[in-house]
């Protein structure tokens, strides 16, 4: 039985994005239960086209944050501070968008990259945990935030970052494919991937057969810190300003919740990009029957917090069971 | 990973293992001296001031009750995210119970302050879940009730009988009694031993007899209670409770028992010193309040803070001697 | 002292144990399983007060499940205890405690950040009437143990600073503060030095004078002859044998471990062919580890490193491959002097290690065969980091055939493996980098007899290929049917070159105990 199921998840690997996704059927039932829940709730609104495409542009956001998250916690570390690098990031290109529309998009970028980078830096040579070294810039990247903007709210003046829509569907989503499909390629297609997956197997190992350990650590934080980079021009798109306590938005603060909501282990080396987007629907669609059927914002950050808790356990204890046999 | 080999520094200063603790030990003092000197060269005599040496020890004495707790916390190799949030809630707890009268309003929030601690302790315990993923979703779930319980308004109590706490011992007492309480909880009974040896080997605990789960639920019911304590305080001293209360005091109190010379693997740190990390961070405050900088650069220098003192630790330990 | 390896005992023998003595411990017919594996099948095991029974066999034999069984820590699916004549069969860990048996774990459970005091009566603090921890009653008590065991160290000392030799004295007061009639020792000396040894032995013999059984447990069986009374033997979970130790010799205690006689190791056929010189170390040192290390190895020979647990092997390895820095002195790779700050550096230059503990440094047991075995090699076949799969599953593909990796496909995960073909898959993680120079710590430890031979022909078909090869092992016999040459190490030195066609175990063996003045730790009194 245990056999199968490691050949099962072993066999999986490397398909491809889209089978990747389908042998997740699990939780894709889950996700098709909610759904249809949903459905129902909403009197047959929900599952339509229009709907599903407002669903899908509300969490982009999240899920961009959350594809960067994936690579950490392949890594078998965690990024406390993505959605106040988010915020920082969001300040910095609106107070320099008088610079231009490129200009300020990179100057964010780097923003987000660096700050990222530091936390890798922090991590692989300064030996910091994880948590700790990201709870630090956690506060850094928001103290910034708000010297920077002084506290206020800064608008998108030319309006150069609102979202379009391409094919019916929002910028925002698109964007948020073009990242996941782009961390789906380096986390399966190319060298560093691989090392990725090794660094969270097993350090030591990983070291002895000559993957430069430090080196990507330090590239999956500044890709993390990139990818929170590119949310923050998603929520300009989307709310037309930015202020430094969007990096405290419950949701934004909490992307790791989709990661393990989707199965990557938090112990690194297992899981993928996949399921992420996998775990950001199914919270997606979960927020959205906690809506449906009255339940205000402010519960939905208990239930998440629960569900954490929940789904982290669970594959714990599948993982110990594994480890029985 | 580079290694920071430091062979000759050792031999140098002929550190033995022993020296080698005192420093760890004593890192937070010898910050604390440093500041003060940065303090006086800044504000003069100004900062030995009988006001504004009060204001610190006031500004100590809610981060402190909590440091409390994740000192305890930490001890056993975990962590409490949750502290700041906790205390928020906690704060509301105590308003809304206020029918009740003092004792019964600060009863409850104790009660629900180890309750909380209590769930986290549960799940860490049983779940063999990393400590910092369950007290993140406990920051969650806290701050999430907090802004349920009031939809998001401030629970406001003007004429407060909790001030009373106000008026009677003041906060810092009460801060200083709980650190006595837990000092001697930590290095005079068996509980205290245990503490630290779960957090020093686990397994060997485990096969000396101590309950290892016992230990890391106790922990975090102290972590939770001290929430609860901190909450009361805040009520009574600024007489409304906002859910957003207590943002970031997670990370002054993990930078202040690091500070302190705790080692966030377990089983290592002195009370004492977490207190004058305590007193560092409040200090730091307070300086960073006196000048005239955007108040926010706080945020940054404490965090700044948290990783000058892990990486220093870290060194520290890493001398071969 | 003449013989610095087995020190003689003060009253210059062993005493019989005579039959009369009260058994302590009567143990008949224990089985465990685990799933379908059977763990243990049938032991019986006595134990009488005052005697040392030593327990023998393989890897994987049952000694630490019959162990695990004794004290409580697993529950046997059939077969009875008794202790003192109580049926203990069903009895927890705390209340076989109670009755007197304690275990000395090998990794010795003792929490470094605490004193030896702590450690001593931790879990059973003696406290004052308030219920208070009494500190000073405990360091007394802790000085009294300590004194009973015949050495000096204070109390006070935090355990972590200790020297291992101390830490399982703190161990051994520990079991006894516990009122322990059985002290069951795991191992002791597998990390001991020869007079790190001499005061193990004498513990063992002021313990058993006052009337405490011992269960100790060796690999080393000169040990056995030299502290044993009686000693028992499990062989794949069965029982074998149980003989007065005066009443057996080396050659039948190994046959009745292993089953067959040793004569299975065939000394390949030396053909001499060891060509031009691949690595060359010249007065390597690395600060308290290593001192002024010099070989070379040449083209398509096997380098031996012989040496024991701690004799700085390992270090040795991981210098070589970059992972530990090195002082001084100087790395040749093919003549030229080389820096080799990195394993990656290491890798690019042509050498490669199968390191010693394999689920801790050899393997990602997460990932699939494919993956382990393209993690070192994938460098090379990528372009702008994007990874060519047909070319680097192809090579995967070659060497796990070559190395006849037994799985169903390649994409099961390591972890299904067998320990003999997770080492075939580091090993052809090391091959398939094409390496001039392969490192080999310990590559058949844990491993079946069958795959250990395949492991010997894998490294014959090395040499012939030219590649060279350090094999650093602590199995003698294996080692001189293998190495064309074999050094010896001790303390981070090396201690002499022999030539297996000629030298004999003990000639090694004297080489590699360390000479007594470079030994310390013991009898400090801080």
């Amino acid at each position: 039985m245990t056999e199968l199921q490691h050949t099962v998840t072993a066999e999986t690997r490397s398909r491809g994005p889209i089978l990747d996704l389908l042998s997740r059927s699990t939780l894709l039932i889950i996700l098709l239960v909610l759904a249809i829940v949903a459905h129902f709730l909403s009197k047959g609104t929900f599952l339509t086209s229009r709907n599903i495409i407002n669903v899908l542009t509300q969490y982009s956001i999240l899920g961009v944050l959350a594809v960067g998250q994936t690579l950490i916690i392949l890594t078998a570390g965690i990024d406390l501070s993505l959605g106040s690098i988010m915020a920082l990031s969001a300040v910095v290109t609106l107070s320099v968008q008088g610079l231009g529309f490129l200009p300020s998009l990179l100057i964010g970028f780097a923003v987000g990259a660096s700050a990222g980078m530091l936390n890798g830096l922090l991590v692989a040579i300064g030996r910091v945990p994880p948590f700790i070294a990201t709870l630090g810039m956690m506060q850094v990247a928001l103290g910034l935030a708000y010297v920077i903007s002084r506290g206020f709210s800064i608008n998108d003046r030319g309006g150069h970052f609102a979202q379009f829509k391409v094919l019916g569907v929002s910028s925002l989503v698109w964007i948020w494919a073009l990242v996941a499909l782009l961390a789906w390629f380096i986390s399966r297609r190319t060298r560093y991937g691989s090392y990725i997956y090794a660094v969270g197997g097993n350090p030591r190992t990983a070291k002895i057969s000559g993957v430069p350990v430090t080196r990507v650590l330090v590239f999956v934080y500044a890709f993390a810190g990139l990818c929170a980079a590119i949310g923050a021009v998603l929520y300009i798109g989307r709310f037309g300003n930015a202020e430094p306590t969007i990096g405290r938005i419950a949701l934004l603060s909490m992307s790791m919740a989709p990661v393990v909501v989707g199965g990557t282990s938090l112990f690194g080396g297992s899981g993928g990009i996949g399921k992420t987007i996998v775990g950001v629907l199914i919270l997606g669609v979960l927020n959205n029957i906690m809506t449906l059927i009255g339940v205000p914002a402010n519960p939905q950050q208990v239930v998440q917090g629960t569900i954490i808790l929940l789904v982290v356990y669970m594959f714990a204890r599948q993982e110990r069971r594994k480890q029985l046999r | 990973m580079k290694k920071i080999a430091l062979p000759d520094l050792a031999e140098v200063f002929k550190i033995t293992p022993t020296r080698k603790r005192l420093m760890i030990d004593y890192m937070a003092w010898v910050l604390l001296v440093i500041l003060i000197i940065i303090g006086v060269s800044l504000k003069g005599s100004l900062f030995f001031s009988v006001s504004n040496l009060t204001n610190i020890i006031e500004q100590s004495a809610i981060i402190g009750v909590l440091a409390i707790g994740q000192f305890v916390v930490v001890l056993t190799g975990g962590i409490d995210l949750s502290v700041g949030a906790n205390m928020a809630l906690m704060a509301m707890v105590a308003g809304l119970t206020l029918p009740l009268g003092v004792f019964g309003s600060i009863g409850a929030t104790l009660a629900a302050g180890a309750i909380i601690g209590m769930i986290a302790g549960l799940v860490v315990a049983y779940a063999e879940i990393p400590p910092f993923i369950v007290t993140f979703a406990m920051m969650a779930i806290c701050r999430g009730l907090a802004l349920t319980v009031t939809k998001g308004e401030a629970v406001k109590n003007v004429n407060s009988p909790l001030q009373v706490i106000g008026f009677g011992p003041p906060h810092w007492l009460v801060w200083l009694g709980l650190a006595g309480l837990v000092w001697f909880l930590l290095t005079k009974t068996r509980t205290g031993t245990n503490i630290y040896a779960v957090g020093g080997n686990r397994e060997a605990a485990r096969v000396t007899g101590v309950n290892p789960k016992r230990i890391l639920i106790l922990v975090y019911v102290i972590s939770g209670t001290c929430g609860a304590v901190a909450g009361i305080l805040s009520m009574a001293r600024y007489t409304v409770a906002m859910p957003t209360a207590g943002y970031g005091y997670e990370m002054q109190t993990i930078a202040a028992v690091v500070l302190g010379g705790i080692s966030l693997f377990g089983g290592e740190g002195r009370f004492t010193g977490a207190i004058a990390g305590v007193i560092f961070v409040a200090m730091l405050r307070n300086i960073l309040d006196a000048s005239n900088a955007n108040p926010f650069w706080a945020y940054c220098v404490i965090g700044a803070v948290l990783w000058v003192a892990v990486i220093l630790r870290g060194l520290l330990e890493r001398i071969r001697s | 002292m003449e013989d610095p390896s087995w020190p003689v005992p003060p009253d210059g023998g062993l005493a019989e144990v005579p039959d009369t003595t009260p058994l302590v411990v009567s143990a008949r017919g224990l089985v465990k399983r685990y799933g379908g594996v059977v763990a243990l099948g049938g032991v019986d095991f006595d134990l009488r007060a005052g005697e040392v029974h030593c327990l023998c066999g393989e890897n994987g034999a049952g000694k630490s499940t019959l162990i695990k069984i004794l004290t409580g820590a697993v529950t046997p699916d059939a077969g009875t205890i008794e202790v003192n004549g109580v049926d203990l069969t069903s009895a927890s860990i705390k209340q076989r405690r109670d009755a007197g048996i304690s275990v000395i774990y090998q990794d010795l459970n003792l929490v470094g950040q605490l004193t030896v005091a702590e450690n001593i009566f931790l879990g059973h603090e003696i406290r004052t009437k308030l219920r208070m921890r009494n500190k000073r009653a405990m360091n007394e008590e802790a000085a009294r143990l300590i004194d009973i065991l015949g050495v000096r160290f204070s109390p006070k000392a935090r355990v972590g600073e200790l020297g291992i030799s101390l830490k399982q004295l703190t161990a051994t007061a520990r079991a006894l503060s516990l009122g322990g009639q059985v002290l069951i020792m795991d191992e002791p000396s597998a990390v001991l030095g020869g007079k790190e040894l001499e005061v193990l032995f004498d513990v063992v013999r002021r313990l058993t004078a006052q009337g405490i059984a011992i269960i100790y447990i060796s690999h080393r069986l000169e040990e056995i002859f030299h502290i044993g009374d009686r000693v028992t033997v499990l062989r794949d979970g069965g029982y074998v044998s149980t003989a007065n130790v005066a009443d057996i010799d080396q050659a039948q205690l190994i046959r009745d471990m292993v089953g067959r006689d040793l004569g299975s190791y065939e000394r390949r056929q030396g053909d001499g062919l060891a060509g031009d010189e691949i690595l060359r170390l010249d007065n390597v040192s690395s600060k308290g580890v290593l001192h002024d290390i010099s070989f070379t190895v040449r083209k398509g020979e096997v380098l031996g490193i012989a040496g024991l647990v701690g004799a700085g092997r390992t270090e040795l390895a991981r210098a070589i491959m970059g992972l530990d820095p090195i002082d001084s002195g100087t790395v040749y790779f093919d003549g030229v002097p080389r820096r080799i700050s990195s394993a990656t550096k290491a890798l690019k230059l042509g050498l490669a290690m199968v390191p010693e503990d394999r689920r801790a440094d050899g393997i990602i047991s997460l990932l699939s065969v494919r993956e382990n075995v393209a993690l070192s090699v994938v460098s090379k076949l990528s372009r702008f980091g994007v990874i060519a799969f047909k070319k680097l599953y192809g090579i995967v593909g070659r060497f796990a055939g070559e190395l006849a990796i037994k799985v169903p496909n390649l994409r099961h995960p390591v972890s299904s493996l067998s320990g003999g073909n997770q080492q075939k898959v580091v090993l052809a993680k090391c091959l398939a980098t094409d390496c001039k120079l392969l490192i080999m710590d310990e590559p058949t430890v844990g491993i079946d007899v069958g795959a250990k031979k395949e492991i010997y022909n894998i490294i014959g078909e090395l040499q012939a290929k030219g590649i060279g090869v350090v094999m650093i092992s602590s199995e003698l016999p294996e080692i001189l049917a293998i190495a064309d040459r074999i050094l010896v190490m001790s303390v981070g030195r090396i201690r002499g070159e022999v030539n297996p066609h000629t030298t004999t175990a003990e000639e090694i063996l004297n080489l590699a105990i360390p000479p007594m003045e470079e030994i310390t730790g013991i009898g400090v009194t801080r």
